[in-house]
This record gives structure tokens, sequence and C-alpha cells, in this order.
């Protein structure tokens, strides 16, 4: 068990350093960001002292293995745009992000799971297609539009929710939809189906004959099996929220990374840019290597096949 | 469901019907609401703020969305299935070095990934292209290699290596085969991604530049007007996931018959 871990440990931190060159390189190609510093008329002087300071004259390899020594230690650099430490303002606006992805998630599932439970039971009859057709709608609509309808429709028209801004129940409530109901769909398919699998089988059955009332069936035994691919996929929901931000965040003007990190992709800011994808990328890994080890915890048959 | 195959089609043909009107700038006519008429012809969708209708740039805007969507998937499939099916089948260290590609490559995140190669590579609809094939070669590529790893062990072929045909010739014209019915089903759902992803990202400004009228360039412009003309942003967006979802209808539709064990889903 442990050993599996270790590889997969291994596994991660080797994607992440791949990644990590990866954006190092990609960073660097899109863009001088001294361009961006100094005004039109600094001379060519001008240009190098700032590349000098800021490490740009030294060649690639270089820059890279200064780049990893440092973030080793946890010092990714200054932030060309704010001149301050790229962690204070991750730091800084992280918890923004993380709010809204939570706001998001629970909102899934309070929504998706007793709807996909409720599809399950009463399947093909109305209430299902309404889910379905909810469901489907929730993975076509794109982001972006979503959030501009419902400023559109809750904050313009009606004046009911702010358009934008941080601050409490009213600020996130629009965003965490947004974001959210991309996964409420799929974590909705995802019960449904899984339900539908469980209610057919033995131990479900059995409960029934011993007469156990129809409700207790459903919601106690049937439902607790079939999280466990729900469970699978909402690692990848977390990832997808945090992704997700960074259109939603934007538009409703929620200062979380999600939108640090397509400023700082304009700005062309790399030692942000840098640090934000290492950061979604470990977070990646982590995420999976969670939900694997959850996974084997929770169904039991899956801890023998691997001892 | 099959009312919206229908759309689906219309869509694909509409780049192909004579466009409504052609996108000219007309200032004067700047900002009409949907369904005015003015003097012989009705504007149906509006205007946006330089007076052009919005009708015919959804229309030609289809033409956008599918042509990078058609190139992005067919390549992306192209390439990740090819690589796939290498991996899949040649096992070994072929396998664990593309296989760690696949992983790098599904573990980032889209969008961030996409938008720093479209700002490197610069706005235009090839680059977006580019982006779609380099986000999205690696779920091909999975699905691939699985069922290339499924499929590997069948009796036919080891007949066919017995028979002395090249791994080559295996691959191709046994695996393949077999591999493509789940590819179909993948590649359906994905063009609703990425016609998404493309709007997104021409939304957020790194997807194809204006005039040229992609769905998502014609949300940013009327995100600004939603106070006052709320269909510059609503008719394209309208549009896209009337698109999507008929895609993704057609996408279940299209597993429902094809493999009936991923059904429910």
């Amino acid at each position: 068990m442990s050993r599996y871990v270790s590889i997969r440990l291994i596994q991660g931190i080797i994607a992440l350093f791949v990644a990590s060159i990866v954006v190092f390189c990609l960073a660097r190609l899109t863009g001088n960001p001294l361009s961006m510093l100094l005004p039109e008329t600094a001379t060519q002087q001008e240009y190098d002292a700032l590349a000098k300071q800021l490490g740009f004259d030294k060649p690639l390899p270089v820059q890279y293995l200064i780049f990893v020594s440092k973030a080793i230690r946890g010092d990714f650099g200054k932030s060309i745009r704010y001149r301050k430490p790229v962690t204070d303002s991750i730091v800084e606006r992280a918890p923004a992000t993380i709010k809204l992805a939570l706001a998001a998630a629970v909102v899934s599932f309070v929504i998706a799971l007793p709807l996909g439970v409720v599809a399950a039971v009463k399947r093909d009859k109305w209430q299902d297609f309404l889910a379905k057709a909810f469901a489907i709608l929730g993975q076509s609509i794109p982001t972006f539009w979503l959030g501009i309808m419902l400023i559109q429709l809750f904050a313009v028209l009606s004046g009911w929710f702010p358009a934008g801004g941080y601050g409490g129940f009213r600020y996130w409530i629009l965003p965490a939809i947004t974001i959210g109901y991309n996964s409420t769909a799929g974590v909705l398919r995802l019960t449904r189906s899984a339900m539908l699998d469980v209610l057919g089988s033995d131990y479900v059955r059995l409960a029934r004959i011993k007469g156990l009332p129809n409700r207790r069936v459903i919601w106690k035994h049937a439902l607790r099996n079939a999280l466990i691919p729900v469970v699978t996929f909402s690692g990848i929901i977390y990832v997808h929220l945090l992704m997700g931000s960074v259109v939603t965040e934007t538009i409703f003007a929620w200062p979380g990374i999600g939108r640090l990190a397509y400023e700082s992709v304009l700005y062309r800011d790399f030692p942000m840019i840098q640090a934000l994808i290492i950061l979604f990328v470990g977070l990646y890994i982590v995420f999976n290597l969670m939900i694997d080890l959850s996974y084997s915890y929770l169904d039991p048959r899956v801890r023998f096949v691997k001892e | 469901m099959l009312i919206l195959i229908g759309f689906v089609l219309a869509a694909i043909f509409a780049e192909f019907l004579a466009p409504g009107n052609p996108k000219q700038i007309d200032l004067p006519h700047a900002l009409m609401k949907p369904l005015t008429t003015v003097g012989a012809t009705t504007v149906w969708l509006g205007t946006d703020k330089l007076g052009r209708d919005i009708l015919s740039r959804i229309i030609f805007g289809a033409r956008v969305s599918l042509t990078v969507a058609l190139i992005g998937v067919i390549a992306a499939g192209s390439v990740g299935t090819f690589l796939g099916i290498i991996a899949g089948f040649k096992g070994g260290t072929v396998d664990s070095i593309i296989s760690r590609a696949i992983d790098v490559m599904l573990g980032f995140p889209t969008i961030l990934f996409a938008l720093v190669l479209a700002i490197v590579l610069g706005p235009s609809l090839f680059n977006v292209a580019l982006v779609v094939i380099l986000v999205y070669w690696a779920r091909y590529a999975r699905q691939a290699r699985g069922e290339a790893l499924k499929v590997r062990e069948m009796d036919y072929v080891t007949l066919a290596r017995t028979a002395g045909c090249s791994n080559l010739v295996i691959m191709f014209r046994h695996i393949f085969p077999n591999v493509v019915n789940s590819l179909l089903i993948v590649s359906t759902v994905n063009i609703g991604t990425v016609i998404t992803l493309e709007a997104t990202l021409s939304f957020l400004g790194a997807g194809v530049p204006p005039p040229a009228p992609s769905w998502g360039t014609m949300c940013a412009d009327g995100r600004d007007l939603l106070v006052s003309a709320w269909w510059v942003s609503f008719m394209p967006g309208l549009a896209i996931t009337l698109v999507v979802l008929s895609g993704n209808i057609f996408g279940d539709w299209l597993r429902d018959r094809l493999d009936p064990n991923l059904r429910n889903i």
C-alpha cells in the first residue's frame, strides 16, 4: 500500500518538474515583460540594467536552475507586476478562490445528489426527464455566457444581487452558480447512473424483502454505495472549479487567484504565471492521489486486490 | 432528441447557407433591438454597437467555430489516437514515456494553458486550432491507449502475429477499427467542449481577432452594453449553447447506439 503511494508520489513529482519546465519556457515565450515595465522612451541601457536586475540576462538553462533552487525553498521570486514576492500575492488572494470553489462545490452537491437520486428512482418519468435536461444544459452552457446572463437577469434587471465584487452571500452566490452549474450537471448524471446500477443489485433487493421502508432503502443503503464513483469524480471537480474560476472571477471582479492568473498572463508576469501553474498542477496531482487513497478506503474490494 | 440532431446539421450547413446579409459596418443603424424593421429589411436579432447585423455575424461565426472544432478534433484525434495506440500496444518504455506525457498534459489546467499558448502564438484562427490540438490530444491518447491495451490480448491479434504481420500492420488493421468506436463518441462530446474553449479564448481576447465574428468575441463586445443592449451578448451565447447542447445530445444518442454498456450515463 505505501509502496503504491510512494510510486505515485514520485510520478507526481516528475510530472510537476516537467510541467515547470514547460511553463518556464512558455512564459518566456509570451513576450518580454520589460517592454511593459519601462516607458517607451527608455534607453537600451535602462533595458539592460533592468534585465540584469531581474535576472533575464542569463542563459535560459541557468535561469531555470536558479528558479528551481529557489522554488524548492519556497521562494518563487518577485512578481514583476506587483513588485512583491509572488507567494504573498497568491496567499492573499487564494482564500477568495477557495471560498468560491467551496461554495460552488457545496451548491453542486446539494443540488445534484438529491436530483440524481430522484432521477434514478423515477427513471424515465418526467422527473427523470427534467433532471436529465437540466444536466445536459449544464454541460453545454459556456461558463462565461452563464455568468453574463446571470448578471443580466439578477443584477441588472432585478437588482437583487450585486454584479461583482467581494463580500458575503449576495456577492458569491452568482459566481458560485456560474462555476458550479457545469459540475452539478456532471455529478447529477453520475449519481443517477450509479444509483441505477445499485438499485438493481442484490443487497437492495434483500433490504426490500426484509421489509425495510423504501425510503430507507434508497437513501440509506443504496446511496451509500452509489457514492463511490461520485467521490472519484469530485476530485476532478475541485480542479475544474479552480480553473473555471479564471473566467468567472474575471467576469464578477472576484479577487481570487483565477483572475490573478489571467492578469498575470496579460502582463507577462513570469514568476507569477509559473508559480500559479505549478500550484494548479500540484493540486491536481495531490487531489488525484487523495482520491485514489480514499477510493481504496471506501471500497474494501479495491483494498484487497491491491495487496 | 432527434429534432436536435437536425439542429446540428443546421449548424453545419449554416456556413454554406447563403449568409443572411454581408457583415458590413453600418453605423447609423447601431444597437437596434431584435425584430425591428428598417425600410425593406427586418433585423432579426438586432445589431451591435457598430451597426453590424447580429444574425449574419452569428452565421459567419458558425463557420469560425466549426472550422476550429473540426480541425482541432480531427488533428488532435489523429495525433492522440496514434500515440495512444502505440503506447498501449508496444508497452514498455515507449508506453511509460507517452503515459507520463499524457498525465502531465491532463493535469494542466486547460484554460490557463490554452490562454498562455494563445498569447504566445498570437491571436489568429490557425493558432487557436493549434492550441486546441495541443490541449486535446492527451484525452484521445488516453482513451486509445486503454482500448489498445484491451484489444491487444485478443485472439485475432495473436493470430495476426503468428501469421507474420509486422507490428505496424497489426496496429492499423486490427487494433484501430476497434478503438474507433469509443473515439467517435469521445469526439462528439469533445466538439462541444472545443467550441466552448474557442469561444472562451476569444472572449478573453486570446482567440480569433476582430473583426472576425467569433461567438466568443461577440459576447465580450456586448458585455459593456448589458444594461442597454442585452441582445448583443445574449444571441451569440445562445448560439453556442444550442450548438453544444445538440452536440451533447447527439453524442449521447451515438453512445447509446454504439455501446450499450455505457448507457444511463
